[in-house]
């Protein structure tokens, strides 16, 4: 009987000393957040999965680059009970149009604290990385976070301006939290912003996109296709769109002039303008400006966004076409090779001529490897805005007319290409460049234009007048309910 | 101690050592027994020097030296004079006959048993001519039971059964004799003897001292030695309240156990009971994320936990019993599993000795119970929807239209048409279950096997609920080991009616059920202003191919090895294996009326889901109790147990059928455009370690402590590990020396401690999910699936108990009575927070509720003729329960906010979880017909705003209870239950729904009388409820809020039992009892509800039959 209580006592001891690692087990189909940061493929795994969420429909998938934001820039032919009518209309107390702020509020925030709760834990497992690498997981999450939030402040806050400094921003968050921080005011916002987006520049001092000297889209590892993420590039340009929303023109103004003179805005020359080649062949091979793309996203079932907002199959109530006269009035030029991103459609309904956009539409065949995902992409910045910010930026006309032309000459435009009212041009550039892209809503609001174009009224140069309120999308009701500093 | 035994006058000295054997038969503490008739030596010598000690001093001193018990009248014995004896190296005989000397009485000797009896022919000792009689004791189930005590009626003659239960002795050979039977727990029975050599007695269970034992899964132990609140309560019990399930019927036994009606599924045998014991402390807004019932007891079965539905499908007739374990005390070997109260049932065990085999059945008629409808019929529906205005119009072509058609629906109803639709899709549903059991084996090897079945057919067409189950029970004993197995496997089918009763009921009663020779799909088409409106049969929806079912297998297998090395000392091992598999699936015809809006191809959908779940769990226990010089008794557990369980999850949908013959899955045309399989994984570990340790100072004293760690998967990281501990006091006052004989029963019963609960399983850990959604040239990327809160604490109830149990006029009279306060704090609650969290809710610690209730429980033997055998119970029971939440501050304001559309709870601090908050109404304006409103400050308005809520009543009753009543006679039983609530309030949201929430197409379904006939109609009406016009949403207010007083009856019983019939053993049986009951026969109310909306409320009526062979 000793023999058996000493046996019985032994396998009890040896039980109790596992107590511990038996109860923290491992769900099958979930990963826990442990073991996944402990190597370093699964630090890039969870890298990977904040772009991916940029991918979500109600995001930079769907709603803020092709949907919503286009519409709302007076870009698509809205019917009776189009899903946007209400948007458009400036019906922002509707359910629908609330549940798109929602949306946007939510997955936006929620990739936020995704980029945090990613930080935070990198940091934590520092030891397994390589130094260098942890810089640039690094250097990416905080670029991609202040983003994120200055995308939000651009929806949600109210424009930059000196009268509009003091007021109510959004929240911003650097950490994962269980209640929400106080509302930032606009110059607070922007102050940490670009503080941020310092720190992510610096973060990718080392960064691969350097050593390349020629496109982005080549090799096999993790740290090749630079501008699938956030690269040094793209954080440069990050902030001269900040710096250029928030006045600081004179920053937007070096970084962007910098960087298109292949310098670096503090000194010493780089790659960028081999990184990044022109696009200058005709869009049926290359629509949307693949080499242009300083960071985009990829995704390999881009089909669906086509077929879910441009697909000529679509009911009229939802689909985003434009009409033939508003068409002809955007491009007057025909040389210029972003007309043809536009076919006309017969097939719609309706007794208003309208185009399909085809920018986005599936192709047959990918028509050389190196630009094996030239159709899979969405652009988030492009080297497009470099010119247009250095142009806007300028307080030098000659400059200005400059940058315009050089863009122009990249477009199937002749020299000399700039004549008439240069802001109009300017502002016309920002429209054809960005078309179903979601960035020219931001410049709308950032200039205080409020006398838009009315693309449903089937005239071609028919406007309206919108309010500035337009611009500055109301929080949504379950965060006003569920925080006290409103 | 000394016990009166029930026949009166008799004194058994030693008697409670012979208790004490008896009950370690029963509870099998000692593994063997053995009565051995030892060879006590007559010839031993001793010296005996007593001088005038009474003749009860002589007899204890004799029992000492010599270990002879002794048998004599106390009361005869005592009225003697004392006496003296000097005598040296002496025989027993010699003493005896020395102290007997010159008095009536004389001695025989009977194994050690010295019996002193008066002597019936003085002046001569010689016992008179005697003659030898056998028998044999059984319970009611055919058990022998050993130990018990026979005496010759009006002497003190008598013997103990041994371990078969047999007896034999010699008695003298007198005329008139009657035996009287009798044994701890059972009524005693006198037997006439007419000259029989063998006599077969069948003893009784006698209810009121069921609870002499206590059970908690882990030890068993005496309950007057136990300090913890614990209802025990026998099959056969619960049986006679009804044969439904085992929580029907204790719910009317037990006021601490409560079943929440289910007014939505009523009687449905596929849906769960809403159980909760001593009220609901956890917060249930965690209840619907979770899935599992935060207030749920835990169920331990045959040691080991299971889930509510085994307990819900066990065959009635496998229980031994089932104990309610109430408080800290009780409850804290269960640790963090116990703040909601333990039930633990154990099953009837295998028995040695000859095979027997026992047969028990019942038949069950379920009738709807639909006496709470109120439903218009035609003509009145009619009038309803002229009153209300419906036929109004100012479009003239729509005006046209509507006019043709409400004359088409006059001439149907002057037609005669008048359709009870509340008649279709119900039933009376016949259930029959059946149970055979064969026990039996030698001593060393003995097993049981059964088998049970459950047909259960309920009141709705279609629906019924198939139990199937096998048990194989072995038991192995080899000197101080024992080794038993138990194996059960259980199958069962769940169907569900096609379409729910709610559809029928809302059917207009104006039209025709049936255009010969079938249901039409529709039962009206019509078109007003260019739409048009089809009116859809529930006949025809639920003559179509369905399939809505789900099919479980699964078995149990618990394994246990005990080892007694010396007496008292128990080392236990056990282990539970279960499996369980479960398949649903659903199909619904592309013929169905739902589908009239989606296109072709997509009409028609197959659903099918499986679950499968593994759990083990084990446990090693050491036991020790012990009696230390008849003063100190000890009893110390150790206990280690871990449980492991898995859980997995799938499902996919199919849809698009060509035809409703093909419901195979095979035929169906596509998945859903955005449907793909769902699959889910659980595993849950636990390890506790717990120790407990009973000490009792002359049954006087008594002190338990309980210490447990408990460690789970279920909580934060960072909170892996938390102690539980209770402290449980209590004192035996009838034990005490000053209390004398009046009461048999009195104690007092203190207990407190912090059980937990953890019934729930929380995300707290942070995880990640591969995202196959969106994929790019990196491959796949990691999502966060779930943040967790590694710091989630364990939810804690702080328990206290006071209690006591009284039993007085010998037993006739008895009382418990609780008075208990649960503190749980912190909460678990789910609390919404603002989205720019990066989150929509999380789980956390917060708050606080206080619950105060107390129970009572009263019997009373009204009547008790042992002669004519005939005795009558009466009962009481009740309760009276408040909650209150506290320190939750504002935290949860914005989801009471959110709450406001769905529910009538509020999370306030100060304000009880069963509180109604609603605005209150002031009645109907008899000028306009609107409501009118009152404002916390007490002004008057007819708009409503929710920010005037405040609380309008409560749903917790002021006492809620059950009067019952029992009554036997020679094998004739009748009880009756009903139950008793005083002081609740009902918010009647039936009837909110029905008379005025009804919208403008006031034509589509048929409604309430009081729409047509109580609303207000023209200035001056005072009327109970808004214009008949008034088209526009009602809003909740306390005009809804209604008394919910009622008494229902809850069970009558009518049996009898056969015994001592000549009959039953030329047919070969042994026992015979048949059983009548009625369950909720009938209900009187003072809320006019519609109760069962989705699934009628049954009454119930049930003949079982028992019989062992």
């Amino acid at each position: 009987m000793k023999r058996i209580i000493i046996i019985l006592a032994a396998a009890l001891a040896g039980t109790f000393s596992s107590c511990n690692n038996w109860l923290e087990h491992t769900p099958y189909d979930q990963v826990p957040g442990d073991e996944l940061y402990a190597t370093e493929t699964g630090a890039q795994e969870a890298l990977n999965g904040l772009y991916l969420g940029l991918l979500d429909r109600n995001l930079y998938g769907g709603e803020l680059t092709v949907g919503m934001l286009e519409a709302m820039s007076m870009h698509y032919f809205i019917p009776t009970d189009h899903k946007y009518e209400e948007l458009t209309s400036q019906e922002f107390t509707t359910s629908g149009s609330k549940s798109y702020f929602l949306n946007i509020w939510k997955g936006m925030y929620k990739l936020i604290a995704e980029c945090n709760v990613f930080l935070a834990n990198i940091e934590e497992n520092r030891a397994n990385y390589d130094a260098d690498n942890y810089n640039l997981y690094r250097g990416e999450a905080i670029a991609l976070r202040t983003f994120l939030h200055f995308d939000l402040f651009r929806m949600f806050a109210p424009a930059w301006s000196e009268e509009n400094k003091t007021q109510r921003a959004i929240s911003y968050y650097d950490h994962e939290v269980e209640q929400p921080t106080a509302y930032m005011t606009v110059e607070e916002l922007t102050t940490q912003l670009l503080a941020d987006i310092d720190e992510a520049i610096a973060l990718l001092a080392k960064d691969p996109v350097l050593e390349n000297t020629d496109y982005v889209s080549q090799g096999e590892t993790f740290w090749d296709f630079r501008s699938f993420r956030f690269n040094l590039y793209a954080a440069y340009a990050l902030k001269a769109r900040i710096c250029l929303t928030t006045g600081d023109k004179a920053t937007a103004h070096s970084i962007t002039t910098a960087l298109l003179e292949s310098r670096f805005p503090n000194g010493g020359t780089n790659n960028f303008m081999n990184v990044f080649p022109s696009v200058l062949d005709a869009p049926e091979d290359d629509p949307i400006g693949y080499t242009e793309m300083l960071f985009g996203m990829h995704d390999i079932n881009r089909k669906n966004v086509y077929d879910s907002y441009f697909s000529t199959e679509l009911q009229t109530t939802q689909i985003c076409a434009i009409s033939e006269a508003r068409n002809s009035a955007l491009f007057p030029e025909a040389l210029d090779i972003r007309r043809e991103n536009f076919a006309s459609a017969p097939s719609i309904s309706g007794t208003t001529p309208l185009m399909s956009i085809t920018k986005y539409r599936e192709q047959e065949a990918h028509p050389a490897s190196d630009l094996l995902y030239r159709y899979d992409i969405i652009p988030l910045i492009k080297k497009g805005e470099l010119y247009l910010i250095a142009a806007e930026s300028s307080d030098n006309d000659a400059e200005k007319q400059q940058w315009l032309e050089e863009l122009r000459l990249t477009r199937g435009y002749f020299e000399n290409n700039v004549t008439g009212d240069l802001n109009q041009t300017l502002q016309d550039e920002y429209e054809r460049e960005f078309f179903a892209e979601g960035q020219y809503f931001y410049y709308l609001k950032r200039n205080g234009i409020t006398t838009v174009a009315n693309p449903s009224s089937g005239e071609a140069d028919a406007t309206k007048t919108v309010s500035t309120s337009y611009f500055v999308f109301p929080i949504p009701e379950e965060e006003t309910n569920n925080r006290t500093d409103n | 101690m000394k016990r009166k035994s029930k026949t009166g006058s008799f004194v058994l000295t030693k008697l409670p050592r012979m208790l004490l054997i008896m009950k370690s038969i029963i509870i099998l503490l000692v593994c063997t027994l053995n009565v051995q008739a030892a060879a006590y030596s007559q010839q031993k010598k001793f010296d005996i020097a007593l001088d005038n000690v009474s003749f009860s001093d002589v007899f204890r001193y004799l029992h000492e030296v010599s270990q002879y018990d002794f048998v004599y009248d106390s009361d005869a014995i005592g009225q003697m004079q004392t006496v003296s004896v000097n005598l040296q190296d002496t025989d027993i005989h010699s003493v005896l006959e020395n102290v007997l000397a010159g008095t009536s009485f004389g001695y025989t000797i009977e194994d050690n048993v010295i019996i002193i009896r008066k002597q019936e022919m003085p002046g001569n000792p010689a016992a008179p001519q005697s003659k030898t009689i056998k028998g044999v004791v059984t319970d009611q189930d055919g058990n022998t039971l050993p130990g018990v005590t026979i005496l010759i009626k009006g002497t003190t003659i008598g013997n103990i059964t041994d371990e078969n239960g047999e007896f034999h002795f010699e008695i003298p050979d007198l005329q008139n004799v009657v035996f009287v039977f009798s044994f701890v727990g059972m009524k005693s029975q006198e037997v006439a003897y007419t000259g029989q050599t063998d006599i077969k007695v069948v003893l009784e269970e006698e209810s009121t001292e069921m609870d002499e034992v206590v059970v908690t899964g882990i030890f068993t132990r005496k309950a007057e030695s136990f300090t913890g609140s614990v209802a025990t309560y026998k099959g056969e019990t619960l049986k006679k309240i009804g044969t439904q399930n085992i929580l029907q019927s204790l719910k009317t036994l037990d006021p601490s156990f409560r079943i929440t009606p289910n007014n939505q599924f009523g009687s449905d045998p596929n849906k769960l009971p809403d159980i909760n014991i001593r009220g609901k402390s956890s917060i249930s807004n965690i209840e619907s994320e979770w899935g599992e019932d935060p207030n749920r007891p835990l169920f331990i079965l045959d040691g080991f936990e299971v889930d509510l539905q085994t307990v819900v499908d066990l065959s009635m007739d496998r229980i031994a019993s089932v104990s309610i374990l109430k408080d800290a005390a009780s409850t804290a070997m269960y640790g963090s599993r116990a703040a909601n109260g333990v039930m633990v049932i154990e099953t009837v065990k295998p028995q040695p000795g000859k095979v027997q085999v026992y047969y028990n059945g019942s038949f069950n008629i379920d009738m709807p119970d639909l006496s709470d409808y109120n439903m218009m019929n035609a003509e009145e529906k009619l009038a309803f929807e002229v009153a209300s205005g419906f036929y109004d119009e100012t479009i003239a072509d729509e005006l046209l239209e509507k006019k043709n058609l409400y004359n088409k629906r006059l001439a149907d109803v002057r037609n005669g048409v008048d359709s009870y639709w509340l008649s279709e899709g119900v039933r009376v549903g016949f259930t029959h279950k059946h149970n055979l059991r064969v026990t039996g084996g030698n001593e060393a090897m003995y097993y049981s096997f059964g088998l049970n079945y459950t047909g259960n057919n309920g009141v709705m067409e279609k629906s019924g609920r198939d139990v199937f189950g096998g048990n194989i029970n072995l038991v192995y004993r080899v000197d101080k080991l024992q080794v038993t197995n138990d194996f059960t496997y259980d199958w069962t089918k769940a169907f569900n009616a096609p379409v729910a009763f709610s559809e029928y009921v809302k059917v207009n009663p104006y039209y025709k059920k049936k255009i010969d020779p079938e249901h039409p799909k529709y039962l009206e088409v019509y078109t007003i202003g260019g739409m048009t409106y089809e009116i859809a049969n529930p006949l025809y929806n639920a003559s179509l191919k369905h399939k809505d079912e789900t099919q479980t297998y699964g078995f149990r297998n618990n394994f246990q090895i005990e080892y007694r090395p010396v007496t008292g000392l128990k080392i236990a091992g056990k282990l539970n294996v279960t499996k369980q598999d479960s398949k649903s699936e659903a199909f619904k015809s592309p013929n169905h009326t739902d589908f009239d809006d989606t296109p072709q191809i997509e009409r028609g959908s197959y659903t099918k889901s499986t679950t499968s779940s593994m759990s083990y769990n084990g446990d090693v226990s050491i036991t020790y109790g012990k009696n230390f010089n008849e003063a100190h008794m000890l009893n110390v557990v150790g206990r280690w147990e871990f449980l492991s369980r898995k859980n997995y999850s799938d499902n996919y949908q199919a849809i698009g059928f060509p035809t409703d013959r093909l419901s195979n899955p095979a035929f169906a045309i596509s998945y859903p455009t955005t449907g793909r399989p769902g699959y889910n994984e659980a595993l849950t570990r636990t390890m506790n370690m717990m120790v407990t340790a009973g000490y009792g100072f002359k049954e006087r004293y008594l002190i338990d402590l309980t210490i447990r760690r408990d460690g789970s998967t279920n909580f934060g990281k960072n909170k892996l590990w938390t102690n539980t501990w209770s402290v449980g006091l209590a004192w035996n006052i009838h034990n005490e020396m000053f209390m004398g004989d009046w009461a048999n029963l009195l104690k007092l019963r203190f207990a407190y401690g912090n059980p937990g609960n953890n019934n729930q399983s929380f995300d707290t850990y942070l995880t990640y999910a591969y995202n196959t959604d969106y994929q790019n040239i990196f491959g796949l990327g990691a999502q966060l699936s779930s943040y967790g809160n590694k710091n989630l604490d364990w939810q804690k109830t702080r328990d206290m108990t006071i209690g006591a149990d009284i039993s007085v006029l010998d037993r006739r009279l008895s009382l418990t009575f609780d008075y208990y306060r649960k503190v749980t704090d912190p909460l678990i609650i789910s609390i919404n927070v603002a989205p720019s969290t990066g989150k929509d809710s999380y789980i956390t610690n917060v708050g606080r509720n206080t619950i105060n209730g107390f129970t009572v429980d009263l019997n009373a033997r009204i009547l008790d003729i042992p002669e004519k055998d005939m005795t009558w119970n009466v009962s009481l029971n009740g309760y009276h329960e408040t909650s209150e939440y506290s320190k939750i501050g504002n935290r949860l304001d914005n989801f009471n906010e959110e709450m406001r559309t769905t529910s009538l709870a509020r999370y306030r601090d100060g304000y009880s979880s069963t509180d109604i908050w609603t605005v209150k109404s002031a009645g109907i304006d008899p000028m306009t017909g609107k409501e009118i409103y009152i404002r916390p400050d007490g002004t008057y308005t007819f708009t409503y705003d929710q920010n005037d809520e405040v609380v309008c009543g409560n749903t917790a009753p002021d006492v809620e209870g059950v009067i019952g009543t029992s009554f036997w006679w020679k094998g004739l039983s009748f009880s009756a239950y009903l139950r008793y609530s005083i002081g609740g309030d009902y918010f009647n949201s039936e009837l909110f729904q029905r008379i005025e929430n009804i919208g403008s197409r006031t034509d589509r379904y048929n409604q309430d009388k009081r729409a047509y006939y109580d609303r207000w109609k023209e200035p001056g009406d005072h009327a109970q409820y808004r214009n008949i016009k008034d088209y526009s949403s009602g809003h909740q207010s306390s005009r809804y809020v209604q008394k919910n007083n009622y008494l229902s009856g809850e069970s009558f019983a009518l049996g009898y039992q056969f015994y001592g019939h000549k009959w039953l053993e030329k047919v070969g049986l042994k026992n015979l009892t048949v059983n009548a009951t009625l369950n909720e026969i009938f209900r009187a109310s003072t809320v006019k509800a519609e109760r069962g909306t989705s699934y009628p409320f049954a009454r119930t009526v049930s003949i079982s039959i028992n019989a062992s062979f």
